[in-house]
């Protein structure tokens, strides 16, 4: 009986099926598995013993297709035994029903867990400062080539429909915060209003500022508002109109940097004097035109901690009633013990 | 389990693996290889359970309760304590006596339509 005296053709012969016992359904491995593998040796040793290696490759003859059938049989009895998810909470709801004691269980740990995430909630709410909110709005003038084309040649030009989503992008640039940051001290402010006593780097004034800046579209118009949260009513503001002037110079910058190149590249193909169907280009100063510069407002306090409370009361009662379930799963599994 | 009030005749027909397994449980508790075993020369090897069959058909014996575990290991000496060895149940002695009487109802039927008790046909020499 003992593994020593096996042959090398059985033991392999074993290994493989205790492999293969590997795509029964769990629990019937569990179950039958040993037993099943007992048997198998069982049958290689007889087999070994009639007919050696012939006999061990009839034996898997055999054993294979018993193997596939059966081991796929017993998933599909799984499959069918498996009760739904539907059924599951079904029955769970009856016995919150039917069962007083599953019932106060859920309810004492529902009413503890609830109670505990109101609680941390106020805390948070009363801790947190207050935020301010302040938005500057600008007009933005789409680019036009210096030299523009009149009649025909003008309705050539097909308008950007990304043009004000690109500006976004461009208000919360690397570039337009890092003159922001530079120009109002913020990396030394910031650090200061957060309890830092040493300036942050740029890059982390960035970061913080990123997460305290929107740049949306005013509502059917064209126009673009630039919002920022901070502690400081004034500073807020201070941030906001800083961002749009900053956004204002670098369009600028850009017009100057290919100013007249557009005229250059018309006289290098043409002679003589320049024709009067060419228009001539609107002063770079409205390409950017401050509708509306930020003020502080005391009265703009951004619903911050409304919004932590709601979202922790929301979330508590899920939480509370995922937590008064399993008290009362645990209430019944004690029960049935 | 409740199988007093079970009627053994609502269980029949049997499969023959289930028929031919506990015909071998008749004779007293019976690991499972030894129930292969039993079955295989009862039958002149026409059935050849493999593993998977015999573990799949002694779980749902188990589970109908026609068959249990037994609680009997066998001496270390003479055998691998770890087989689990099965007997028939109250209920599953009924329904195999069930099915074997069926089946002497269908012997005689085909008796009386002389199906059975006839000499085997003979091949001519020299073939068909």
């Amino acid at each position: 009986m003992s593994n020593e005296l096996d042959s090398k053709g059985v033991t392999v012969s074993v290994k493989i099926y205790e492999r293969l016992l590997a795509t029964y359904p769990a629990d019937f491995r569990r179950e039958y598995g040993a037993a099943m593998k007992q048997l198998f040796r069982d049958q290689c040793r007889d087999a070994w013993s009639q007919a050696q290696a012939r006999g061990l490759a009839v034996l898997w003859l055999q054993v294979l297709p018993d193997w596939a059938k059966t081991s796929l049989v017993q998933h599909l009895l799984n499959l069918h035994k498996r009760e739904s998810v539907y059924t599951k909470i079904l029955r769970a709801f009856r016995a919150f029903r039917d069962e007083a004691p599953l019932r106060a269980a859920f309810i004492r740990v529902f009413a503890v867990v609830f109670l505990l995430c109101v609680a941390t909630s106020a805390l948070l709410s009363i801790w947190l400062p207050k935020q301010y909110f302040s938005m500057a709005q600008i007009e933005v003038q789409k680019d036009e080539p210096e030299v523009a084309m009149a009649g025909a040649h003008q309705q050539m030009l097909s308008p950007d429909p990304y043009f004000l989503t690109t500006q976004f992008k461009i208000i919360e640039s690397y570039r337009i915060l890092t003159n922001v940051i530079v120009n109002l001290h913020l990396d030394e402010k910031l650090a200061r209003q957060n309890g830092s006593t040493t300036p942050w780097s740029v890059d982390e004034t960035f970061d913080f500022l990123l997460h305290r800046i929107s740049v949306e579209q005013t509502r059917m118009t064209s126009l673009i508002e630039i919002s920022v949260r901070n502690q400081s009513p004034e500073m807020a503001a201070s941030i906001a109109n800083a961002v749009a002037g900053s956004y204002k110079q670098f369009r600028l910058d850009q017009w100057n940097s290919i100013k007249g190149r557009g005229l250059a590249a018309w006289r290098s193909t043409h002679q003589g004097p320049v024709p009067a169907w060419i228009i001539p280009k609107d002063p770079p100063e409205v390409m950017v035109i401050m509708a509306n510069p930020a003020r502080p407002d005391l009265n703009s306090v951004v619903p911050t901690k409304s919004k932590i409370f709601l979202t922790w009361i929301f979330g508590g009662t899920l939480l509370a009633a995922l937590a008064g379930g399993g008290g009362a799963w645990r209430a019944r599994q004690s029960s049935l013990r | 389990m409740k199988t007093l009030n079970i009627n053994p005749q609502d269980m029949l027909p049997l499969t023959p693996a289930v028929f031919h397994i506990l015909l071998a449980l008749t004779e007293g508790e019976r690991h499972g290889y030894a129930i292969m075993r039993e079955v295989a020369e009862s039958t002149h090897r026409q059935i050849n359970m493999g593993p998977g069959t015999l573990y799949g058909t002694i779980k749902r014996l188990l589970e109908a309760g026609l068959i249990e575990e037994s609680d009997r290991r066998p001496d270390a000496k003479l055998d691998d304590e770890r087989r689990r060895y099965y007997c028939l149940t109250g209920l599953g002695q009924r329904v195999v006596e069930a099915e074997a009487s069926r089946y002497n109802e269908l012997a005689k039927l085909a008796r009386r339509k002389r199906l059975l008790g006839k000499p085997a046909k003979t091949i001519p020499a020299g073939g068909i």
